[in-house]
């Protein structure tokens, strides 16, 4: 049993949406489906400027608030810790949405299902072992692995980064942030 | 129901004919037959007791060859404006007014079709390899299931299959073309038959669309 | 009504008209199969791969690609692609979408009497286009044809063949709509037309107007983070604060058009100071002197006031770039700020590649590299006969004499149309009409020709001009030829066919180019297939197709770079030619110095209009594609950006709708007010404003900024000149 979790390290990242479209394409999610979005912030004033891209998903936070009003189980979280959405059994109601401070639940406009990143670990005969943001990042943002283990790379980077969550303790979340 | 000859004449007004096939087709004995048949299908399915007057007139006399023709070279190919291939992935089914355009070549209702065909032990027709849920061929299995003795079959399969028409009149009726009023009349009939629902959301549809409605 | 012959005619079941009784299980309702479908687990059973290439971009980026059911399903990079290296970008997984678009030309097409199209056989097609070809060779000659295409494998192949065979000379790129004069400029004095800076290994990488991460190439990207985390200095001088700056030390938010003032300036510090490589230089260069007497007045202070970045930093990072030198070299950047934007691109371009000799970087770790390829070699002459080159000069080459020979002045030959010396154009995988200038002047030069023939998979605007619309296949539907890339280890990549055809009336480049040729009496020129061509090339090389298929990058390490050689100038002197010749014949001084942009914004509410890039989008290429347009839905990234302090001063607010007008067009579209733009200039993002409304997802969402742009050309290297536009803008109801 594993804890799995996430490091996004927008340091590196670009705003290139190439984790939003390549997580369409192998989860086969519809063009305006994405489990992903993106929020840009730039500061100073010209030309003293920064720019900071800020990529943000579900948190599969501990005792999730959109699992705890889902009224038919659709919303459950497996023993490791992933929060996971039984498309059979949603019915659409969109409770969740309106549960989830980080905006993460998205409705699929063909199957009316309120759907949401996966932490899609497919070990598959593509060779793909990880989640498919974390392989097609290109400047290598994210980190996903065992947040039980302390040797794993996901560990060891939150630690020695100091990664906070992206809102404090607004709900237990399982992804970490470097800003 | 309806009759298998119906639906399979209907498939080939879709399918685009040359002109040896069209004139054989659209002979008297062959199209009075059709058109009469096409009435009393219309009828026997009809849950409100309305009748097909208004589309049977534009169907009593099938255009000349030169405006089926040039209906189908303009219409019936991707990519233009004026493009309305009978497509069922192109179209919203009715039961999603609101949803988005269809989604594009080979969607869910593609994929059933050609494992469906597959299935009957039949091959799909080269020229319906990006459409297998053209139309024609919808019509074409309907046809087949009765004439292979699979008669609840045939009902599931009218039930479930032809709820896009309604969508795909909108797009006909506002074609302007000599031979547009022909084929919405034809679509019109076809709704007619696959009944209740889709009839219902038609008549919706027909009210909507404001220029070139031919019924009206 | 009773069954009969004609009653019982079923495209399923053949004349019998009843089903053949299924062994493999019969009917089975919708409802069920959908059931079936959900309740089947996620699984990669059945599915299998071939490697192919992207087509979102120029960049082709090596993939695998899966196949399932028939479907295309996931893409996984190809680590060892030259370009990809293991990553692609957003359009990479985007742009497949196009495939199953509902916009797909499905049928040859000709237009009728009434301005409309309608579908005819590809025999039709290509007899009457070949007679009208025939036609015009009888009436007009081989002089009278042209071809523009953006060059893809097997494009830019069998379009170069096709043109050879009917002995026209007048065979164009998108080029005079990228990097013409980079390429033009660049050429005049190293002799190449381009170059690799080595920005993993650099100390001081500095890059003008190119942006990595919004223009991207992965394997560039993957440079420019290494070149950060290994401590590099990396100065981005753009109008725009792109997002390649974080991960640059410094954003110089150059005034747009004036970087060449900005290059003379740290050239005349490299002189004044003598701190450039003077024994390379020595050794290696012809015209120096020339050159440092005409920087000697172009000192900072002088730059600063042109260019805006002030003169202490000018100072400073000329002293910089010295100390890192060799390891350090100005980018060759690609289309942005001197590939075809301003009336001084071409001497902005030559004025780069003398800074970089200052530097003795040329071929040294960390500088500027000129890397090997491999090309195909000999071919055997029966099955692939070779083609008389034909006779005359490419229309264009005397008027701009410039240009890069291989690239040509696309639009050029499309005001010849007008003009009417030209009679019919072809196009492949080409846009003109929306994205290379003026799309009003351009639509009227293609109105004026006798035959207009475009090959695409989608109504571009180019293609709404055509009398024949040829629809090719989409790129996943096909084998190209192979395309060898230079690098560092030069290697070869394959775009193989991963899809079976979609829609059966398309087919691939190879195909209609060949069966065109064959119509236009040429087809002795074209007895073989794309395979066969394609096997024989790697043969050459000591490879094969086969070989090939099954890993789809093959490298020559044998080829391999080596840091130190010197490289051979292709220059007229065998020398870097810090003077021109051919540059004096065209109007300019022999060694490049400053020429000012075309216009100057006044101020007030007028702007410069510049473009770029955003990382999802390929200019018109992409636009019309579902997943990458829902981003700029999404992020509302139409909106064409303003400095803060202009927007104060004029009253608009972010998100406010504006008016852009000048001269060629008027627009509409929001604000998004910034700090991360140069005041000077307004800049409009790329690739939207499509006027095809044959693109359901494109059509009329945002603004194209060809549309304000002139029909002009730049002096003697003829490029489009496409941020020499000044516009006004001002709040909507204000």
């Amino acid at each position: 049993m594993a804890r799995y979790g996430m490091l996004i390290n927008t340091k590196k990242c670009v705003g290139c949406f190439a984790c939003r479209t390549a997580c369409q394409r192998q989860n086969d999610l519809l063009p305006n489906e994405s489990f992903i979005k993106f929020h840009e912030f730039e500061r100073g004033t010209y030309p003293n400027v920064t720019i900071e891209h800020v990529p943000t998903q579900c948190m599969h936070c501990v005792d999730a608030p959109c699992q705890a009003v889902c009224p038919t189980g659709a919303t459950y979280t497996t023993e490791d810790g992933i929060v996971c959405v039984d498309h059979g059994r949603c019915i659409g109601c969109k409770y969740c949405m309106a549960a989830c401070p980080y905006g993460a639940r998205v409705v699929n406009e063909e199957t009316g299902a309120v759907d949401k990143c996966r932490f899609c670990t497919v070990s598959a005969l593509d060779g793909t072992e990880m989640c498919t943001c974390v392989t097609a990042c290109p400047t290598g943002v994210r980190i996903f692995g065992d947040l039980d283990d302390p040797e794993s790379e996901v560990s060891k980077q939150i630690a020695e980064l100091n990664a906070q969550p992206i809102d404090g303790d607004l709900t237990e979340a399982k992804v970490f942030y470097v800003r | 129901m309806g009759n298998p000859a119906v639906f399979s004449v209907a498939a080939q007004c879709f399918a685009g004919m040359d002109e040896a096939g069209y004139a054989e087709l659209t002979a008297p004995e062959v199209w009075e037959g059709f058109v009469e048949g096409l009435g009393a299908s219309v009828e026997a399915c009809a849950s409100d007791g309305r009748s097909g007057a208004c589309w049977i007139d534009a169907l009593k006399t099938p255009p000349s060859f030169a405006d089926y023709d040039g209906f189908c070279r303009c219409h019936f190919t991707g990519g233009l404006p004026g493009s309305a291939l009978p497509v069922e992935s192109l179209y919203r089914p009715d039961a999603a007014p609101d949803a988005a355009r269809g989604a594009g070549y080979g969607a869910e209702p593609a994929r059933y079709m050609e494992e469906l065909i597959e299935r009957m032990g039949f091959s799909l027709p080269p020229a319906y390899r990006a459409w297998p849920d053209h139309l024609a061929l919808e019509l074409d299995m309907l046809a087949v299931l009765q004439r292979s003795g699979y008669e609840s079959e045939a009902r599931s399969f009218l039930s479930e299959r032809f709820g896009w028409l309604a969508d795909y009149r909108r797009r006909l009726a506002c074609l302007d073309d000599p031979a547009a009023p022909f084929f919405v009349a034809l679509v019109d009939a076809l709704i007619g038959v696959a009944g209740g629902e889709a009839a219902k959301a038609a008549s919706v549809a027909a009210d909507s669309c404001a220029s070139g409605d031919v019924s009206a | 009504m009773s069954e009969n012959a004609i009653t019982r005619r079923s495209f399923l079941a053949g004349s019998a008209g009843v089903a053949a009784l299924a062994a493999a299980g019969g009917y089975m309702s919708f409802g069920a199969w959908k059931q079936a479908c959900a309740d089947e687990p996620a699984s990669d059973e059945g599915s299998w791969f071939a490697y192919s290439m992207c087509n979102a971009c120029s960049s082709k980026c090596g993939y695998k690609a899966y196949v399932k059911r028939g479907r295309l399903s996931k893409l996984i990079p190809n680590e060892y692609d030259a370009h990809a290296q293991g990553k692609i970008c957003a359009r990479g997984y985007g742009y497949p979408a196009i495939v199953y678009s509902e916009d797909r030309l499905t049928d040859p097409l000709k237009k009728n009497d009434k301005g409309e199209f309608e579908v005819i056989s590809w025999e039709q097609a290509y007899q009457e286009i070949g007679d009208k070809v025939k036609a015009i060779l009888d009436s007009d000659g081989p002089q009278a044809l042209a071809m523009v295409q953006d060059p893809r494998p097997s494009g830019a192949y069998y379009t170069k063949r096709f043109m050879d065979a009917l002995g026209s000379p007048n065979f164009y790129t998108h080029g005079a709509a990228c990097n013409i004069s980079k390429a033009s400029g660049f050429s005049q004095v190293i002799g190449a037309g381009d170059f690799s800076a080595d920005v993993e290994n650099s100390k001081m990488i500095m890059y003008i107007g190119r942006s990595v991460a919004d223009a991207v190439r992965p394997a560039h990207l993957l440079a420019l983070q290494k070149a950060h985390d290994n401590g590099a200095k990396v100065v981005m001088v753009d109008p725009r604060c792109n997002n390649s700056t974080v991960f640059a030390d410094e954003w110089l938010p150059v005034n747009p058009g004036t970087d060449l003032a900005f290059l003379l300036a740290m050239s005349h510090v490299l002189i004044r100071d003598g701190i450039y490589d003077a024994a390379y230089v020595a050794e290696n260069v012809v015209g120096f002197d020339e050159f440092a007497a005409g920087v000697k007045d172009c000192t900072p202070a002088w730059a600063e006031a042109i260019c805006g970045i002030p003169a202490a930093d000018i100072e400073r990072l000329a002293v910089e770039f010295s100390q890192a030198a060799p390891a350090a070299c100005i980018d060759a950047g690609w289309r942005g700020a001197f590939g075809n934007q301003y009336a001084n691109s071409g001497e902005t371009a030559r004025a780069i590649a003398v800074f970089n000799t200052l530097l003795g970087c040329w071929n040294q770790k960390g500088g500027a590299l000129f890397l090997p390829s491999v090309s195909a070699g000999k071919l055997d002459e029966e099955k692939f006969p070779a083609v008389p080159k034909p006779e005359g000069k490419k229309v264009g080459s005397e008027e701009y004499p410039l240009a890069s020979s291989s690239m040509g002045v696309n639009v050029f030959a499309a005001q010849r149309a007008k003009e009417g010396a030209i009679k019919g154009m072809f196009f492949y995988n080409s846009n003109m009409v929306a994205g290379y200038s003026n799309p009003v002047y351009l639509q009227e030069c293609l109105d004026a020709l006798d035959l207009c023939v475009v090959v695409d998979i989608q109504m571009s605007e180019t293609a709404l001009c055509a009398d024949y619309v040829l629809p090719e296949c989409s790129f996943l539907e096909r084998l190209e030829l192979p395309a060898f890339n230079g690098g560092k280890v030069p290697s070869v990549s394959l775009r193989d066919k991963v899809l079976d055809i979609v829609h059966p009336n398309t087919k691939p480049c190879d195909e209609i180019f060949t069966g065109l040729a064959e119509a236009c009496g040429v087809g002795e020129y074209f007895p073989f297939t794309v395979e066969e061509l394609a096997d024989a090339q790697l043969k050459s090389v000591g490879l094969s197709l086969d070989a090939l298929r099954k890993v789809g990058t093959i490298s020559f390490p044998e080829k391999a770079f080596e840091y130190g050689k010197a490289p051979k100038w292709k220059t007229p002197s065998e020398k870097i030619q810090f003077v021109s010749e051919a540059c004096v014949a065209a109007g300019y001084t022999p060694a490049p110095t400053w020429v000012a942009p075309a216009v100057t914004p006044a101020g007030g509410n007028q702007f410069r209009l510049i473009t770029g890039k955003q990382a999802m989008h390929s200019h018109t290429m992409t636009a019309n594609c579902e997943p990458l347009m829902a981003i700029t839905q999404d992020y509302d990234l139409t909106r064409i950006w303003m400095n803060a302090d202009r927007a104060e001063q004029l009253g608009i607010s972010d998100g406010d709708e504006v008016e852009i007008s000048n001269d060629q067009h008027t627009g509409r579209c929001r604000v998004k007010v910034t700090q991360r733009l140069n005041p000077t200039a307004v800049f409009l993002p790329p690739a939207y404003g499509c006027s095809s409304k044959d693109q359901h997802t494109a059509y009329g969402i945002g603004l194209r900024s060809t549309d304000f742009q002139a029909y002009q050309l730049e002096n003697g290297y003829g490029s489009t000149m496409s941020h020499e536009i000044l516009v006004t803008v001002k709040k909507v109801g204000a």
